[in-house]
């Protein structure tokens, strides 16, 4: 990965970037223009989930040798804070996610068109109702949910680890943590996630938009929970020993 | 894959793509028929159960077949890897013949097994269609070169020597549901413009239902091609293709043993 310039390598941030929000996000869409007039369902988060957890896990196998992809500015900023990835860096990556859920989200403006704003909360945005969920069980939700995918990327990732299935344990992973947190929060887990869809919402301008969420909820959110959890992940590895044998590929 | 004729080759391409035409479009019929007893419309949860249907199937045909023809299935995943020299041009009129008439296959075992079912449920033999009042053709033509150019990107990517090859399949079959999942809905997301042809013969030979073949020939075919030709051309772009320039770090020693390296590739691997 460091034989490809940061060029190269925010590209590709912004391509897989783009990839999560234009499938993940867009068959919230989808689902929403099946059920018409029922209620998103149980069974349609479970479907939304799998498209989350599905399209990350092509972004790791095909965007992974390249860039490392993060497609996460919690990611980057958790690895920097572990000293796994250069500050230096640090901008151009979470500039190039920005860019890419932006383009995800004008990707799905262009083929749901004018229904994409009529569709739920808008292109598949990632929102909380705060008549329901308090602003502290938001953030509880998203720093969990950022948390638990930091550390699950941290352990997939480790050389101790099988290579083969890191993808899939990390996509897997990010299905099973929207399961849980979608309802709430609908587990964003990704600034880059929520700002995207929130952006072109907000161009449209013909459906409601809430930047107070993104700015006092998501970002600081998680950012903390995914920085926490590299911390507590590497107290519980403790990165410099030795490395044991490999068991898991005995 | 060089070592099988092209004859050998092109009817595992059609063995392909009459499984993911039965197996897939097939499965959109069933689910309808198990709908239509209550009258329910075709549901999220049905989309999402047609994607893994998709899905599955892509899967074993990368995995079964793979090893003899590459497992493209898919005129516009062979067109892809040919544009950007992953496969010869002069093999490309017998994979699409046989791509073509392996889809009308699974369109008329479709026929044979769901009888008269099959053009009364929905558009007719899980065919692929988008409805003109409510999705432009520039929507609709946007959505299909966007689904198609993911589905190249994925399959190239994954077929690059550096992804470990005993995922491969499973990282394809995973990424086409989860298209279909986010498309599905407005153009069927069909990505294939055999998995449109062979239904859409069958369903006009039939001729009790409606067909569509403008939309094929002006939305499905020219999207798809030019979406996966553009995918394929971004992907090096993309990676820049010094290939011999990086050591293969990713072919790793747990990768699987029963297959030699040349054969686990599942496409293109005949440059």
């Amino acid at each position: 990965m460091e034989g490809n310039s940061l060029a190269r390598r925010a590209c590709a941030e912004l391509v897989g970037t783009a990839l999560l929000v234009f499938v993940g996000a867009g068959s919230v869409a989808a689902l929403l223009l099946l059920g018409g007039s029922a209620p998103f369902g149980g069974a349609d988060l479970g479907f939304v989930a799998l498209a989350f957890g599905f399209v990350v896990i092509a972004c790791v196998y095909v965007l992974g040798p390249i860039s490392g992809s993060h497609i996460n500015p919690a990611v980057t900023i958790a690895f920097a804070a572990t000293r796994r990835f250069p500050w230096r860096d640090v901008p151009a990556y979470v500039l190039a996610q920005l860019a890419g859920g932006t383009l995800g989200a004008l990707l799905m403006w262009g083929v749901f068109g004018a229904r994409g704003t009529r569709l739920g909360t808008g292109f598949g945005m990632a929102f909380f109702d705060e008549s329901k969920t308090s602003w502290g069980s938001a953030f509880l939700a998203e720093a969990l949910a950022a948390g638990i995918l930091v550390f699950i990327v941290l352990g997939a990732i480790d050389r101790r680890a099988p290579q083969t299935v890191a993808g899939i344990v990390i996509g897997v992973a990010l299905a099973g943590i929207v399961l849980v947190i979608g309802p709430i929060t609908c587990a964003a887990t990704n600034p880059a996630r929520v700002f995207g869809p929130l952006f072109v919402q907000t161009v449209d301008g013909s459906g409601a938009h809430n930047w107070l969420q993104l700015l006092g909820a998501y970002a600081p959110a998680e950012v903390l929970g995914g920085v926490l959890a590299a911390f507590g992940y590497d107290l519980l590895n403790r990165r410099h020993e030795p490395a044991t044998p490999p068991i898991a590929q005995s | 894959m060089d070592e099988h004729s092209l004859a050998r080759r092109a009817a595992a391409e059609a063995v392909g793509t009459g499984l993911l035409v039965f197996v897939g479009g097939g499965s959109i019929v069933g689910l309808l028929l198990l709908d239509r007893g209550d009258g329910a419309p075709f549901s999220g949860p049905d989309l999402g159960l047609v994607a893994l249907a998709f899905g599955v199937v892509i899967m074993v045909s990368v995995y079964v077949l793979g090893p003899i023809s590459g497992s493209h299935i898919n005129p516009a995943v062979t067109v892809g890897l040919a544009a950007t020299r992953r496969f010869p041009w002069h093999d490309v009129p017998a994979y699409v013949a046989a791509q073509l008439g392996g889809a009308t296959v699974g369109g008329l075992l479709m026929w044979g097994i769901f009888g008269s079912h099959g053009t009364r449920l929905g558009t007719g033999f899980g065919m692929s269609y988008f409805d003109g009042t409510s999705l432009s053709w520039g929507s609709a033509f946007l959505a299909e070169a966007l689904a198609t150019g993911i589905l190249l990107f994925v399959v190239i990517g994954v077929i690059d020597r550096r992804a470990p090859q005993a995922a491969a399949a499973v990282i394809i079959g995973l990424a086409l549901a989860a298209i279909v999942l986010a498309i599905g809905p407005l153009t069927g997301a069909a990505m294939n413009p055999a998995r449109v042809f062979g239904p859409l013969l069958v369903q006009t030979v039939d001729g009790s239902g409606a067909h569509n073949w403008l939309q094929f020939m002006a939305v499905y075919v020219p999207a798809e091609l030019l979406g996966g030709v553009a995918a394929a051309f971004g992907y090096d772009a993309l990676k820049g293709r010094a290939r011999s320039t990086h050591p293969a770090p990713a072919v790793r020693a747990d990768a699987p043993v029963r297959r030699p390296p040349a054969a686990a590739v599942p496409a293109g691997g005949a440059q």
